[in-house]
């Protein structure tokens, strides 16, 4: 869709050394797909957009607050650190970032694939474990190329590098760091060109853009969702979520080939640890504020002997330990010697934390109404935010960023205009359902599990005790789960 | 802005009459920052229950009490009379008193002086307190009384008395609420007081530490009902949007 | 049979003395022609229009002449006062003078209280010329509270009333004793009663037929004692209009003709029915209380049977 020119300025055009798309006072540079925010979510999206030879001719800019550069990962960083800010990806999302072209450069080294997790009721002790060799059952046994993995775990970091890295091999887009949108409004019906509905977006370094379609991966605070003025709903869980890098005593009960994920439900929020490569753990931990406040102002024996204590001992046990000052670590160590715990089904005990990998973030869950405006597209965060229990968050922006990606291949082959909400439906219509589903699911395990006594946890564990006898239905739940 | 009270100005223009009003047991009403109250009781009635109360626990609440106090406040055995309802009038006087005597008993520091002041619940709690304190000199006494108020024709009266006590205590912990909460404190303190009022009959333990223990738990109570009828009006407006949402994210047009 | 050959006569005379009753109405002949009357307008309710005028039953008369009159009916009914009165209520007078007595509670139990036991109440019962509520009171100061001390001075306008009423006594074990006593008095009129001397004051379907209530009940002030009750039991206005309609077709229609078939004697019950209706409202009534100095408790009178009568208490103050 050309702007229509008048005859006359057309001619005087000809007479004029050519402009291209460069940047006047009056009229803002044109862009096919604007995509604001470089997180995961954002670049798999234009990474897709430029993998596919269908979409490789649209004028592209990414707009970053931060510099993306400075954020990489080393290509030396050692494997005894890791950040604290990790992610879980499910097969799907793995077989979407092969598909653009981005999973070789992935440092796998820093990668953890792992097999099996277990999930367990801190108040019944209620377990099921989720491997695929138990689901599936005697009639239909696994055959050997089928994956044995649940997913992986890898860096925000690590992520965001491999896109980047991608991104810049593919080429073609305009990738503005450092650089913060100042504005964004909607354009003038000049006699040149009618952008009455067209965002311009004014960036701190004071260039104008006008995006044929606008896309918005700017997290959860999106300002080109405050924009569209697309309302975002949901509630805050009272819940922060404690992240550490944790040192084990061992590479896992399973070994370095059977990594194993461990989650315990406690009545204030779960506590995971994830499996990292050699004997290292991310922990997230959901817990109240007060608590999250106290568990960061622990000491690293404290605080090891608290997540230790997080996977064995009682929910009574806790409340107590979270009333002591400090001095956990010998309270703890007291308790065990008088306690029998199974330890093989429990992780390792953390021996050690990774200095400066304590830190906690606020919980809640937010939907957006919509995902698509005119010429307005959300993925990611900005879209919704979800409880990290089941770690889904940076999966469902993965898909939907290769939604996206391919609802605006599909526009741009039937020759529509990509930013119209006739083009856009097909992308709301995929992921809008499918991301309410699971947010619904988080936000109903995270209350259920939130009761402490009552017929409830007798029916929460029972429940959980028939899904993880019957091996259909958990095979179902875990290829949901998987994406696959 | 004076926070909002059970409206009494009707009432309060009737009783400015010059002669005494018809129903003196209607005057019972409470503080106001724009008029002054009358007392709630004619003085004859009020000279008789109170040297009447002081019986109460020997006599327990019987017409012999209220025979006693006629004759030390200097009156006649027969001017028992003058209490149309008999040994109710000297329940409801113990309840009207106790409830007015609130204001006075419990002071609170004013905000912003030094030391934390306390949250509304807590007042709340202290004002809940004293009150069934003030009940402990005829507690052993209280049982009879609250079978007297339970009969058909009193027992609307005693409902309004407790309501008016409920009132009372949100009143003096601060209370703002201009909403239908406002009416949920008041339905949800007049049930924990009563239970608690009831405990603290067959409370034998020193001091009554039972009663308090009793009260912490009723108030804990209705602070995770509150907390889960607010979360699940929270979820079902959300509910409801992501319905409306999803349906229309498949193109149906609502 | 003597006697009432004797009584016939005499009220042939009062009724013959005076030409207003033929002036102001037709000869009887059928029931309804009392309906007939009772639907004429009545005359105002406090009919002082005249001077030295008042009311007996829808009639205007001269004052002095209502003792009288009231006088004559109330001898004519005497004996079968109760019988009447049954009739005429079904019955019900029976519990509300129970109802009156026990609420008054007289007697001073020797077990709760601490005073003087050899001290029980001065009670006076006005127009209580047969002595139901004297009895009554005796027997619930003896059996009830356990007081032999309480004592009643039954006093009545009428002689006929009261001898009734000694004739009554016989029957009781309070007949010689020094706890009740029979006295000729004008309620407005209580001599032979000192100040400040009577603990409970009661009347009981008797204030209607006083000429002058507020002296009658100033009467009252002046004999209680600084605490003591005046308490009157009355007929009065019935609440419910639906259920008034009712009761006064009942009473208008029903009780005179009651009145001719068992007592032969159809114009005194007719006077009763209308002085019933002329009688001020419950309101009024304790206004009038309060007007003479009394403390009413709470409303200042108790509804019994929806209306039909009320009770009225006021209490002396003490200073």
């Amino acid at each position: 869709m050309s702007p229509r020119l008048p005859l006359r300025v057309q001619w005087a055009r000809s007479s004029l050394p050519r402009r291209f798309a460069s940047s006047s006072a009056t009229s803002p540079e044109i862009y096919d797909v604007v995509c604001v925010g470089g997180g995961p979510a954002g670049l798999s999206l234009l990474t897709g957009l430029r993998a596919s030879a269908v979409t490789s001719n649209l004028k592209i800019a990414l707009i970053e607050g931060q510099d993306l550069q400075k954020n990489r990962l080393p290509q030396d960083a050692q494997l005894d650190r890791f950040s604290n800010r990790c992610s879980s990806l499910t097969p799907a999302s793995v077989k979407n970032l092969q598909e653009i072209g981005a999973w070789s450069h992935a440092n796998i080294a820093r990668i953890q694939p792992y097999q099996e997790m277990q999930v367990w009721d801190g108040v019944s002790d209620a377990r099921i474990s989720f491997d695929w060799d138990s689901a599936r059952s005697m009639l239909f046994p696994r055959k050997p190329t089928q994956p044995t993995t649940i997913a992986y775990m890898i860096e925000n970091v690590n992520t965001t590098t491999t896109l980047l890295d991608r991104l810049t091999e593919l080429g073609g887009v305009d990738i503005l760091s450092s650089t913060k949108v100042d504005t964004i409004e909607l354009g003038q019906n000049t006699e040149e060109l009618d952008l009455s509905s067209w965002p311009i977006l004014t960036l701190s370094n004071g260039r104008t853009l006008a995006a044929r379609l606008l896309v918005g991966a700017d997290g959860a605070n999106s300002p080109v969702r405050t924009f569209a003025g697309i309302p975002s709903r949901g509630f805050d869980y009272n819940r922060h979520g404690v992240v550490a890098t944790l040192r084990l005593e061992g590479p896992g009960r399973g070994g370095l080939d059977h990594k194993i994920a461990y989650q315990r439900f406690l009545p204030t929020g779960p506590i995971a640890m994830l499996p990292l490569p050699g004997n290292l753990s991310s922990l997230v931990w959901s817990t109240t504020p007060d608590r999250a406040t106290k568990l960061k102002s622990l000491s690293p024996p404290d605080f090891s002997a608290m997540i230790n204590a997080g996977f064995r001992l009682s929910p009574t046990d806790l409340d107590y330990l979270h009333t002591l000052p400090s001095g956990q670590a010998d309270e703890i160590a007291w308790r065990e010697k008088h306690m029998q715990v199974n330890e093989s089904s429990l992780p390792m005990k953390v021996i050690d934390i990774q200095p400066g990998t304590v830190a906690s973030f606020p919980l809640k869950m937010r939907h957006a109404d919509t995902y698509t405006g005119d010429r307005v597209a959300l993925v990611g965060d900005a879209a919704h935010t979800i409880h990290p229990l089941a770690g889904q968050g940076l999966n469902q922006g993965q898909g939907d960023a290769a939604a996206l990606a391919r609802t605006i291949k599909s526009a741009v082959e039937t020759g529509q205009d990509i930013g119209s909400l006739l083009a856009l439906e097909q992308y709301n219509s995929e992921r809008y359902a499918e991301n309410n589903a699971m947010l619904g699911v988080c936000d109903k395990l995270h209350r259920l599990y939130s009761i402490e006594s009552g017929p409830i946890v007798g029916l929460r564990s029972f429940g959980l005790r028939a899904v993880d006898s019957l091996s259909p239905l958990k095979s179902f739940f875990m290829g949901r789960a998987a994406g696959v | 802005m004076a926070p909002v009270r059970l409206s009494n100005s009707v009432l309060g223009s009737f009783r400015a009459a010059s002669r005494r009003s018809a129903l003196w047991r209607r005057a019972c009403l409470y503080h106001s920052y724009e008029y002054n109250q009358a007392p709630p009781f004619p003085p004859a009635e009020s000279a008789i229950l109170s040297a009447a109360l002081a019986h109460v626990p020997t006599h327990g609440f019987t017409s012999g009490a209220l025979t006693q106090g006629a004759r030390d406040a200097g009156y006649l055995d027969v001017s028992t009379s003058l209490l149309p309802r008999g040994v109710f009038d000297l329940i409801y006087y113990h309840l009207v008193t106790q409830r007015l005597a609130l204001k006075d008993s419990v002071q609170f520091l004013a905000e912003g002086e030094k030391g934390k002041s306390l949250s509304i619940e807590a007042k709340v709690r202290s004002l809940t307190l004293a009150r069934l304190c003030a009940n402990e000199p005829i507690i052993h006494r209280w049982q009879e009384a609250i079978a007297i108020m339970a009969q058909p024709t009193y027992a609307p009266d005693s409902i309004a008395e407790l309501a008016r006590l409920a009132d009372e205590i949100w009143f003096l912990a601060g209370d703002q609420s201009v909403d239908s909460s406002w009416y949920t404190k008041r339905a949800s303190l007049s049930a924990i007081y009563s239970a608690t009022e009831v405990f603290m009959t067959q409370d034998t333990s020193k001091g009554f530490i039972e009663t308090g223990k009793f009260l912490d738990a009723r108030l804990e109570d209705v602070m995770k009902i509150g907390g889960f009828f607010g979360a699940m009006g929270d979820w079902l407006d959300y509910t409801g949007h992501s319905a409306v949402n999803v349906l229309r994210s498949k193109g149906v047009r609502i | 049979m003597n006697m009432q050959a004797s009584k016939t006569l005499f009220r042939r005379q009062l009724l013959g003395g005076l030409k207003w009753r033929r002036t102001a109405r037709e000869p009887y002949r059928c029931f309804s022609c009392s309906i007939r009357h009772e639907q004429e307008p009545s005359p105002s309710k406090f009919p002082q229009d005249t001077a030295g005028t008042t009311h007996f039953g829808y009639e205007t008369v001269d004052e002095a002449l209502k003792e009288h009159k009231v006088g004559a009916v109330f001898s004519s009914v005497a004996s079968s006062y109760d019988t009447m009165n049954d009739l005429m209520s079904l019955g019900i007078h029976r519990l509300w003078k129970d109802y009156f007595v026990r609420n008054l509670n007289p007697g001073a139990n020797p077990l709760t209280s601490s005073s003087d036991p050899e001290k029980g109440w001065n009670i006076l019962d006005i127009a209580g010329g047969t002595g139901d509520i004297a009895f009554r009171m005796l027997d619930h100061a003896s059996t009830i509270n356990n007081d032999a001390h309480t004592k009643v001075t039954v006093a009545d306008i009428n002689p006929d009333m009261l001898a009734e009423g000694k004739k009554r006594a016989l029957a009781t074990p309070y007949a010689r004793s020094p706890r009740l006593k029979f006295v000729e008095a004008n309620a407005e009129k209580l001599d032979m009663i000192p100040d400040n001397s009577v603990d409970l004051y009661t009347v009981a379907f008797g204030v209607r037929n006083f000429t002058h209530k507020d002296v009658a009940i100033r009467e009252a002030f002046r004999v209680l004692k600084p605490g003591g009750v005046f308490a009157c039991m009355e007929f009065s206005k019935v609440n419910n209009p639906l259920f008034d309609a009712f009761y006064k077709r009942w009473s208008f229609g029903a009780i005179p003709l009651i009145g001719q078939l068992v007592a032969g004697d159809r114009d005194s019950y007719q006077y009763l029915v209308e002085s019933i209706d002329r009688f001020p409202s419950q309101t009024e009534f304790r206004d009038m209380i309060q007007e003479a100095g009394f403390l009413v408790p709470g409303q200042g009178w108790e509804d019994l049977t929806g209306g039909i009568a009320a009770i009225h208490k006021g209490v002396k103050p003490i200073r």
